[in-house]
C-alpha cells in the first residue's frame, strides 16, 4: 500500500505537471485587469479637454513661458525663462505632453467616430484639436500637424508649414461648425465646457476660425477677411454665457493650475508692464493720490503687501537676473489677483471679448459694415463684466480720454485692450502682441536675445532633436532659422 | 505510515535527544569544527575518507558519529572535515574501539576550487565538475561585521558582483553580476532559498523623492543562512531558463542535518553608527542674498528673508533681526556642527539564537533573530524579526520527507526621505542659512500650533518634517517550502516540491497640517497595502549510473509551474477636514485612491544530463522549455539550451605539474542561451482611467505602443575559465573570461511626441558584456607556532557596450534628471550620463558671455555609471585563538552627477561656493571672480562675477557636478578572540567568541561632499544622487555563545 501510494504519487504530479505545460489557460492570465482595453468617446473627450486646458493655462507653459513673454506676469525669483534662458525640460514636457496626451485622445475619438453617425461627438473633438494646435503653432511656427499622432504606423511625423496647420485649422473647424447640431447625442454630462450644448460648441467653433483668421492679417490680408467673414456670418459668440470656460471642480484633485502653483510658491507676481499699462488708462485722477486705474487692475493684482493697509498695486519688471529680482522683495510688488487663483477659478479657453474685438478688428478694417467703436467699446465692457465690474463703473472707463474710441488710432486701442482682455490667456496676449506690436514691450535687461529683443517664439524642444531630427532640420532651414529672435510665418514686422 | 508519521513528529516537535550509545567494540569518533577565527561551525561534513561513514556538526560546531565494530581493525584511516567556504582539513587517525577525538580549525577559502557546491535548482555538484563560474560565500562571512541587508555583506567578496548600496538602515540595494545585460528590464540576479525562487523587489521611486523601502531579499536573516551559491551569469544559471539571464543567488539556510544530538548558539551584536561623510559646509556668509538679510516675515517682507540660501552677510558676529529674534537684532554668527549635530548616533542590535537536534532518522532546527536598530536620522528605527523552522525526516530508507518555513516581521517607522523632496530633511539643509542652529529650530511649533520655521516659502524647518510627519511600514513575510524524496533504488530518485513565498507590505503616511513646502492644508496620509506571492510547483528525477567504471551519467529531468499574484491598493487624501484624524471620511478633497493587479504564470520542463569520465573529464548538456503567459499565445514557447564541460587536467595529465609547483589544474568551458522575462498586459493597449473630473469619469490613451508580438529577452553567453592550485594549496587562482550579448532586447524606446506616444516596446537592439573575473587566494604565512595570514584578493573588469537599439533609435533613456538623461546610448556602455557641457571653442577654451560660461546646446555624454573595475582584498590573520581581518574593497572609473554639489553651491552652503566670496561678496568690495575663457570674439573675458550670479549661472550645465564616482572603502574589519574552553568552561559555556567589528571606517573618493556610493533606488537608474542620507561608520562588538 504504502510503496504503491508513494511510487504512484511521484510519477503522478509529474505527469500532471506536464499535462500543465502546454500553453492552455496561460494567454488570459495576460488579460490587463487593471484597465479595459476600448473605451467609449465621452471617456476620452473629458481627459483631452482638461489635460489640453491645464497645460496651455497652467504652471509649466502659461506661469513658465506665454504669460511672461506677453509680460503680463513677471519672475520674481528663477528668471530663467523670463529671461529666455529656458531650461530644456520645460519645452520638452510639454511638447510631448500636447501629442502623447490631449491631442491623441482627440485624434483617438476622430479615428473612431463617423461623422454622419455622431457629428455632436466629433465636432467638439475638431474644436478642441484645433484650439490646442492653434496655441502650438503659434509658439512653435512649423509643427508635425497632418502626420502627427500616427504611432505605431509612423514615429517619425514630418513638421507642417504653419500655413498648411492654419489651412488644416480653417477645415476642420469649417467642418466642426457644419456638422455640429445634426443628429446623434453629444457628450452630455462629460463635456466640461458646454455640457453638451452643441449650438455652443458650433459658435465655439466659428469663434475660434475668427481668432486664427485675424492672426494671418499681416501675410495674407485676403485669406484673413475671407475666413473671418465666413466664420461671423457662421455664427459666434453672442455673449459672456457663450464663454468658453473651463470650470475647475477645486476638490483637491482637480484645481484651477494657478491655484496648484501658487498654493506652495511664490514666485510668479504681476508684471510692472501690466501694472503700468493698468495705471496709465486709470479713469480719474482725484486728489490725495487715491487715483481710480483701469478697474480691473484691483482683479488681476493684489495690492503690495508692504504698503497695507494703503492700496498699493505695484509690477515685478520682466527679465531680471535672479538676484536682482530677489533684491525687490516679495511684499514690495503685486502677486496675481486672489480671483484668478482659487481652487475653483476656472480656466479661459475664449471669451466673448475677444471676439468682439476681432469684430471690431474686422469692422476697423472695412470687412465687415459693423460699427467699429461701439464693437469696441462692447468688447471692453464684455471683458470687464467678466471680471465684475459694475455697469457704471464700466461707463466712466470707456468714456475716459485714455480708452474712448478714436478710429484714426482705432486698431492699436483695440489691440492694447484685447491684450489687457486676455489676462491669464498668455498664448493668446502672446500671439497677438507679437502681431500687432501693442503694447511696446520692451526686453528686461537681463535678456539672453542677440541683439536683445523680446523673444519671437519658443524653440524646438531637445527631444526632437534625438527622435526625430531629420524632419526638425528640415522644418528649422524651411522657416529659416527656429531661434528665439526668428518670427513665425504669420508673424510679420 | 501514520504511525511512521507521527512517531517522526514526536521525535522532531520534542526535540528528543538521544543519547549516542557504544558498543565496545565500536569505535566514536567526536570532536569540535571551528573557524580560524574561533566561531563554531554548524553543518561542516566529517567524515572517514573511503569508507562511506561520517556525520555533520551541529550548532556548536560539535560532531560525532560511530564506527560499526566490523569496520574498525586498527588501521589508518583519513578524517577529513570540510564546509562550503573553508579549506578542508584531514588528518590521519587510528581507527581502534574506544573514543576518538578531533578538533578541526578551517581555514576561509574564499577561493574554494574543490568540493560540493550549489549548482541551479540546488543541485549539489562536486565543484570539480562544473563548467561554469560559482562562487560560494560562508555563514562566518555574511555574520561577523554583519550588515543587516544580506545584499550590502556581499560586498568586496565576489569577483564579478556589483552592489550599490542605496543608503539609510533599511534601504535598497541593487546587485548586478557581471554587468547589466537588460536595457530597461531587471538587471538583478534571480534570490533562491531552499530551492524556491524569492522576490526581491523595491519599492523606491527612481528620481528620488518619497521614501525607500528596501529591497524585500533584505528578509532573509543572515544567521539563518548555512551558504549562499553565486551562479555568475546565464551559464551557471541556465537551468532557470528565462530567468537565468542575470545569474542567481542560490541561498541554503541552515538546517539541524548532522550528528545525533541537541546544538544550541545564542549571539549577540552591537553596532554604533555616524555618519561617513557630510558636506563640507561654509562659515562665513549666512542667510540672504546679495550679501543682504534682515528677517521680518519669513516671506519676503524683510530684506530676502524669503530666500533660503547663504549669500547674504559675513558671520561676523554682526547685528542682524532674525527669525526667532521678534525683530530684534542680534549677533549673526555661524553654527558650524549644526548639520552633524542634528544626527544622533545610530545604534544596531542584532539578537539570535538557534536550537537544533538529530536522530539518524530525523532532525530539526529553530532559529530566532531579532533586530533592533535606531537610525542615524532621529526617531527612525528599523525592525525585523525573523523565526524559522527547518525539519527532515527519513520516513524509511526509500522516503524523505523535508519542510522549512520562515516567517519575518520586517517594520521601520520615519524612514528618512529622499531626493529633492521637503520630506527629506536633507533638503532643508541644502536650502538654508549658514547662521541657523538647531538650538532655536528645534523649536519648532508656535503656540498655535502652527510651523514655526526660518521662511515660510518653500522650505519647512527640518524638526517639523521630523517630529509632526511619520511613516510607518510593516512587511510580514512567509516563505515555506515542503520536500518529499523518493528513492527508488541505488540510481533512480524522485523529488516533489512545492513552495511559496507570500507577503503582506502595509505603509502609512501621515503630513500633519502647516507643511510649507508642500500643500497639506488640513493634513495629508496615504495608507496602502501590498500583497505579493509567487507558488512554485516542481518535481526532479534523478538518475545516476556508472556505465562503465570510468563513465558515470547522471540525468536530471523536471518541470516547473511558477504562479505569481500582485496586488495593490491604496487611499489618502492631501487635505482632512480636521487636523490629526487620519482616515479617509475625514478627506477635505476628493481622495485619491489607486488599484493594481498583477497575475502571471510560467510552465516549464527541463532536463540536464551530466556525463564524467575517470573523475576528471565531465560534459553538462542543460535544456529547458519554457511556456510563459505574458507572451503572445502563438509564441510564448521557448527554448534554452546550454553546454558546459570541465578538464581537471592535473589528474589526466599527472606529469603535467610545473614541477610540482602545481598541485591541482582545472579547464573549463560554457556555452549558453537563455532568457529574460517579459512583463505582464504589454501585448496590447489599454486605456487608463483617471481620477474623475468632478463628478465626470476619464480616461485616457497610454503613452506607451503596445507590442502584440513580443518575444523575451535572449542572452547568449559563452566562458571560460582556469582553476588553479599551486604550492600544496598555499595559493588558488580562478580566472575566467566571459561575453555575453542580449539581443531581443524589450525596450520602451523614446520616441517623438508627436506621434502620439512618448515611448512603444520594442523588440530590438543588443548589449554585450565581455570581461575577466579573477580570484586569488593566498596563505603567505602559516607557522608551526599557529600563526596564519591568508589574503583573498578578487578583482572583476567588465566592458558593457550598447551595441545597437532600433533603426533610427540612438538611445532610451532610463531616467531623467534635472535635464540630465541616463542612458542606454548605441556605441556607449550601459548607463550614459547625458548632458550639458561648457560651451567652448574650437581651442577647448571656455566662451564666457558678460563673464559667465554657457550651456553647449547640444547635450553630449559626460560620463557612464558603470565602473571600469571593481575589487576587493582581504586580509585575515589568526594567531592562537585571536583574528584580525580586514576587507578594502574598490570601484574604479564610473561617473556620477552630483545635484547635492550643484544646489550646494547654488544655494551657497558649500565649502566650495566661496570661490569668488574668499574676502567679500561685492565684485566693488573685491569680491568676484574671473572666469578663465574667452568672449565670443575671441578675445580672452576680463568681466568679473559675483559668486552667486557665477553658481547659480552653473545650474544650466551639468558638466560641473559630474564627477568621477572612483572609491577605495574599508568595508569590514574585525578583531575577534575565542576564549579559551578551559576558561568559559568554568563559566558553564562550551565555547565562546567575542570580536570588535567595524564596518565603512574609511572612504577615499575624489569626488567632493558626498559619498560616491549611493542611488535613489536599485532600478536601472544610477549615476544620480541629490540630498543623499549619509552612510553610516558603523563600530560594535559581537558575541557568540555556545552553552
Amino acid at each position: 500500500m504504502r510503496h504503491f501510494t508513494i511510487s504512484g504519487i511521484v510519477p503522478l504530479l509529474a505527469v500532471a505537471l506536464v499535462a500543465t505545460a502546454c500553453d492552455s489557460g496561460l494567454t488570459g492570465l495576460n488579460e490587463n485587469p487593471n484597465a479595459p482595453g476600448s473605451v467609449a468617446p465621452q471617456y476620452l473627450f473629458p481627459n483631452g479637454v482638461t489635460s489640453a486646458v491645464g497645460r496651455v493655462r497652467g504652471g509649466g507653459f502659461d506661469l513658465t513661458f506665454t504669460s511672461l513673454w506677453a509680460q503680463h506676469i513677471a519672475m520674481d525669483r528663477f528668471t530663467d525663462e523670463d529671461r529666455y534662458s529656458i531650461r530644456p525640460s520645460t519645452i520638452d514636457g510639454n511638447w510631448s505632453g500636447f501629442y502623447s496626451g490631449e491631442l491623441e485622445d482627440f485624434a483617438t475619438i476622430i479615428e473612431q467616430t463617423d461623422p454622419t453617425e455622431s457629428p455632436n461627438l466629433l465636432g467638439p473633438a475638431l474644436v478642441m484639436k484645433s484650439w490646442t494646435y492653434g496655441v502650438m503653432t503659434d509658439i512653435w511656427g512649423d509643427i508635425p500637424y497632418a502626420e502627427a499622432n500616427q504611432g505605431p504606423t509612423d514615429f517619425t511625423p514630418s513638421y507642417d508649414s504653419q500655413q498648411d496647420v492654419y489651412n488644416g485649422l480653417f477645415t476642420d473647424l469649417t467642418a466642426a461648425s457644419d456638422m455640429l447640431g445634426g443628429g446623434g447625442a453629444g457628450y452630455g454630462s462629460a463635456d466640461p465646457i458646454y455640457a453638451g450644448d452643441a449650438t455652443k460648441w458650433q459658435r465655439f467653433a466659428n469663434s475660434l476660425r475668427l481668432r486664427f483668421a485675424l492672426r494671418l492679417v499681416k501675410v495674407d490680408e485676403d485669406k484673413a477677411r475671407a475666413e473671418a467673414t465666413a466664420a461671423i456670418s457662421a455664427g459666434v459668440f453672442t455673449s459672456n454665457a457663450d464663454n468658453a470656460l473651463l470650470q475647475w471642480p477645486g476638490d483637491g484633485t482637480n484645481d484651477n493650475p494657478f491655484f496648484n502653483t501658487f498654493r506652495t510658491r511664490d514666485d510668479q507676481h504681476v508684471s510692472q508692464t501690466l501694472v503700468d499699462t493698468l495705471k496709465a488708462l486709470y479713469i480719474s485722477i482725484e486728489p490725495g493720490n487715491d487715483t481710480i486705474f483701469d478697474p480691473r487692475l484691483a482683479v488681476y493684482a493684489d495690492p503690495i503687501v508692504s504698503a497695507l493697509p494703503a492700496i498699493v498695486y505695484r509690477g515685478a519688471p520682466n527679465g531680471l537676473q535672479d538676484e536682482d529680482a530677489i533684491a525687490i522683495g516679495l511684499t514690495n510688488t503685486s502677486r496675481v489677483g486672489a480671483a484668478y487663483r482659487q481652487r475653483d477659478t476656472p480656466s479661459i479657453l475664449m471669451t466673448y471679448s475677444e471676439v468682439l474685438f476681432d469684430e471690431a478688428e474686422a469692422a476697423q478694417r472695412g470687412w465687415t459694415g459693423g460699427d467699429a467703436a461701439s464693437l469696441y467699446a462692447d468688447a471692453i465692457r464684455a471683458s470687464m463684466q467678466y471680471n465684475g465690474i459694475a455697469n457704471d463703473v464700466i461707463d466712466a472707463y470707456v468714456a475716459s480720454p485714455r480708452v474712448a474710441y478714436n478710429p484714426a488710432t482705432g486698431l492699436t486701442q483695440i489691440a492694447l485692450q484685447k491684450w489687457i482682455a486676455l489676462y491669464a490667456q498668455g498664448a493668446d496676449a502672446y500671439a497677438e502682441y507679437r502681431r500687432s506690436g501693442v503694447p511696446n514691450l520692451q526686453p528686461g535687461p537681463a535678456v539672453i536675445t542677440d541683439p536683445k529683443t523680446v523673444a519671437r517664439r519658443l524653440t524646438y524642444p531637445l527631444a526632437e532633436q534625438s527622435f526625430n531630427n531629420e524632419n526638425l532640420q528640415s522644418a528649422i532651414s524651411a522657416q529659416g532659422g527656429a531661434s528665439l529672435n526668428d518670427r513665425v510665418w504669420w508673424d510679420v514686422p | 505510515m501514520g504511525r511512521r508519521i507521527s512517531s517522526v513528529l514526536a521525535l522532531v516537535c520534542m526535540m528528543v535527544l538521544l543519547p549516542a550509545w557504544t558498543a565496545a567494540q565500536e569505535a566514536t569518533i567526536s570532536g569540535r569544527v571551528s573557524s580560524e577565527g574561533g566561531l563554531p561551525l554548524a553543518n561542516a561534513s566529517v567524515f572517514l575518507q573511503g569508507m562511506s561513514v561520517g556525520t555533520m556538526t551541529r550548532e556548536g560546531g560539535t560532531y560525532s558519529f560511530t564506527v560499526a565494530a566490523a569496520n574498525v581493525n586498527g588501521q589508518k584511516v583519513t578524517l577529513t572535515a570540510r564546509l562550503i567556504g573553508y579549506k578542508a582539513e584531514s588528518v590521519e587517525i587510528t581507527l581502534s574501539p574506544g573514543s576518538i577525538t578531533h578538533d578541526f580549525v578551517l581555514a576561509q577559502n574564499a577561493v574554494q576550487l574543490e568540493g560540493m557546491v550549489v549548482t541551479a535548482l540546488g543541485i549539489e555538484r562536486e565543484k570539480r565538475s562544473l563548467g561554469v563560474a560559482q562562487q560560494s560565500v560562508s555563514a562566518e562571512e555574511l555574520t561577523s561585521a554583519r550588515e543587516n541587508n544580506l545584499v550590502n555583506s556581499l560586498v568586496g567578496k565576489v569577483a564579478g558582483v556589483n552592489i550599490t548600496n542605496a543608503g539609510p538602515t533599511g534601504g535598497s540595494s541593487r546587485i548586478v553580476i557581471r554587468g547589466a545585460n537588460s536595457i530597461a528590464g531587471n538587471n538583478q540576479p534571480l534570490f533562491v532559498v531552499d530551492g524556491i525562487p524569492i522576490d526581491n523587489s523595491a519599492t523606491a521611486n527612481a528620481t528620488g523623492g518619497g521614501y525607500d523601502y528596501g529591497n524585500t531579499a533584505q528578509d532573509i536573516n543572515p544567521d539563518n543562512i548555512e551558504s549562499i551559491s553565486i551562479l555568475k551569469g546565464p551559464n551557471a544559471a541556465a537551468l532557470y531558463g528565462s530567468r537565468a539571464a542575470n545569474g542567481a543567488v542560490v541561498i541554503t539556510t541552515k538546517s539541524g542535518k548532522g550528528s545525533s544530538g541537541l546544538g544550541i548558539t545564542a549571539s549577540q551584536n552591537l553596532t554604533f553608527e555616524t555618519p561617513l561623510r557630510l558636506p563640507d559646509f561654509q562659515n562665513q556668509y549666512g542667510q540672504g542674498s546679495g550679501g543682504k538679510f534682515e528677517f521680518i516675515d519669513g516671506k519676503g517682507g524683510g530684506t530676502s528673508d524669503n530666500v533660503n540660501r547663504s549669500w547674504g552677510p559675513p558671520l561676523d558676529g554682526r547685528l542682524i533681526k532674525q527669525w526667532f529674534s521678534n525683530g530684534e537684532a542680534v549677533p549673526w554668527l555661524p553654527h558650524p556642527d549644526r548639520v552633524r549635530d542634528f544626527f544622533r548616533t545610530g545604534r544596531t542590535s542584532n539578537t539570535n539564537a538557534a536550537v537544533s537536534a538529530a536522530t539518524e532518522k530525523a532532525d530539526v532546527r529553530f532559529g530566532i533573530s531579532n533586530l533592533d536598530a535606531l537610525g542615524m536620522l532621529p526617531t527612525n528605527t528599523v525592525k525585523r524579526l525573523n523565526t524559522s523552522l527547518n525539519g527532515g525526516a527519513n520516513v524509511n530508507e526509500k522516503l524523505n520527507v523535508r519542510a522549512s518555513i520562515q516567517y519575518v516581521k520586517s517594520s521601520a517607522h520615519n524612514r528618512p526621505g529622499t531626493g529633492y523632496d521637503n520630506r527629506n530633511v536633507l533638503q532643508n539643509v541644502i536650502w538654508s542659512g549658514r547662521q541657523l542652529d538647531n538650538a532655536t529650530l528645534s523649536n519648532y511649533k508656535n503656540p498655535d500650533g502652527s510651523q514655526r520655521a526660518p521662511s515660510y516659502t518653500t522650505v519647512d524647518n527640518p524638526f517639523w518634517v521630523l517630529y509632526m510627519n511619520s511613516n510607518d511600514d510593516t512587511r510580514d513575510r512567509v516563505i515555506g517550502v515542503g520536500t518529499i524524496t523518493y528513492k527508488f533504488n541505488d540510481w533512480l530518485t524522485a523529488a516533489v516540491r512545492s513552495g511559496t513565498d507570500w507577503y503582506r507590505d502595509w505603509r502609512r503616511q501621515r503630513y500633519a497640517d502647516g507643511m510649507i513646502g508642500i500643500d497639506y492644508a488640513g493634513g495629508a496620509f496615504n495608507e496602502s497595502v501590498r500583497f505579493n506571492r509567487e507558488t512554485n510547483t516542481d518535481f526532479l528525477l534523478t538518475a545516476n549510473r556508472e556505465v562503465t567504471s570510468k563513465l558515470g551519467v547522471t540525468v536530471n529531468v523536471g518541470g516547473n509551474q511558477r504562479v505569481n499574484r500582485y496586488s495593490m491598493s491604496s487611499q489618502g487624501t492631501d487635505h482632512l477636514v480636521i487636523p490629526g484624524t487620519y482616515n479617509i471620511g475625514n478627506s477635505a478633497v476628493t481622495p485619491e485612491v489607486d488599484q493594481e493587479e498583477r497575475n502571471r504564470q510560467t510552465n516549464s520542463l527541463y532536463g540536464q544530463a551530466q556525463f564524467s569520465y575517470n573523475n576528471y573529464l565531465f560534459v553538462d548538456v542543460t535544456g529547458r522549455n519554457d511556456w510563459s503567459s505574458t507572451l503572445p499565445a502563438e509564441s510564448n514557447s521557448y527554448f534554452y539550451p546550454s553546454v558546459s564541460g570541465s578538464l581537471v587536467f592535473t589528474d589526466a595529465f599527472p606529469s603535467f605539474n610545473l614541477g610540482g609547483l602545481l598541485t591541482y589544474g582545472k579547464l573549463r568551458g560554457s556555452w549558453t542561451q537563455v532568457g529574460n522575462d517579459a512583463d505582464p498586459y504589454q501585448l496590447a493597449i489599454s486605456y487608463n482611467p483617471t481620477t474623475p473630473f468632478g463628478s465626470i469619469p476619464r480616461f485616457s490613451v497610454p503613452n506607451q505602443v503596445p507590442n502584440a508580438n513580443l518575444k523575451p529577452e535572449k542572452t547568449r553567453a559563452w566562458e571560460t575559465g582556469l582553476e588553479l592550485r599551486f604550492l600544496q594549496d598555499r595559493v588558488s587562482l580562478d580566472a575566467t573570461y566571459y561575453d555575453k550579448l542580449t539581443s531581443n532586447q524589450i525596450i520602451p524606446a523614446q520616441v517623438s511626441g508627436a506621434s502620439g506616444y512618448t515611448s512603444a516596446v520594442l523588440n530590438a537592439g543588443a548589449v554585450s558584456n565581455k570581461g575577466v573575473e579573477l580570484q586569488l587566494g593566498a596563505t603567505p604565512v602559516k607557522t608551526q607556532g599557529g600563526f596564519t595570514w591568508d589574503v583573498n584578493v578578487n578583482f572583476a573588469k567588465n566592458n558593457s557596450k550598447v551595441v545597437s537599439l532600433y533603426p533610427g533609435l540612438e538611445t532610451v533613456v532610463l531616467a531623467t534628471y534635472w535635464s540630465l538623461t541616463v542612458e542606454a546610448r548605441e556605441g556607449e556602455a550601459y548607463g550614459a550620463l547625458y548632458g550639458t557641457p561648457y560651451l567652448r571653442d574650437d581651442q577647448g577654451r571656455l566662451i564666457t558671455v558678460k563673464g559667465f560660461p554657457q550651456p553647449d546646446p547640444q547635450k553630449r555624454v559626460l560620463g557612464h555609471y558603470t565602473p571600469d573595475w571593481t575589487g576587493g582584498i582581504q586580509n585575515r590573520f589568526a594567531y592562537r585563538g585571536f583574528d584580525f581581518s580586514f576587507l578594502f574593497d574598490a570601484k574604479q572609473g564610473g561617473q556620477i552627477f552630483s545635484a547635492s554639489n550643484m544646489f550646494g553651491n547654488m544655494s551657497g552652503v558649500l565649502a566650495t561656493s566661496l570661490r569668488g566670496r574668499e574676502k567679500a561678496q561685492a565684485i566693488e568690495d573685491g569680491g568676484g571672480l574671473l572666469v578663465p575663457g574667452v568672449n565670443k570674439d575671441g578675445t580672452p573675458n576680463t568681466t568679473m562675477v559675483t559668486a552667486q550670479a557665477y553658481f547659480n549661472g552653473l545650474f544650466q550645465l551639468h558638466e560641473p557636478y559630474v564627477y568621477d564616482a572612483s572609491f577605495v572603502k574599508l568595508r569590514e574589519v574585525k578583531l575577534g578572540y575565542a576564549v579559551p574552553s578551559s576558561f568559559s568552561g568554568k563559566l558553564g559555556i562550551s565555547s565562546a567568541y567575542v570580536a570588535l567589528v567595524g564596518r565603512n571606517l574609511w572612504l577615499h573618493t575624489s569626488v567632493p561632499n558626498i559619498d560616491p556610493e549611493t542611488a535613489f533606488s536599485s532600478s536601472n537608474a544610477q549615476g544620480i544622487e541629490n540630498a543623499q542620507f549619509p552612510s553610516a561608520r558603523s563600530f560594535g562588538f559581537m558575541i557568540n555563545v555556545t552553552p
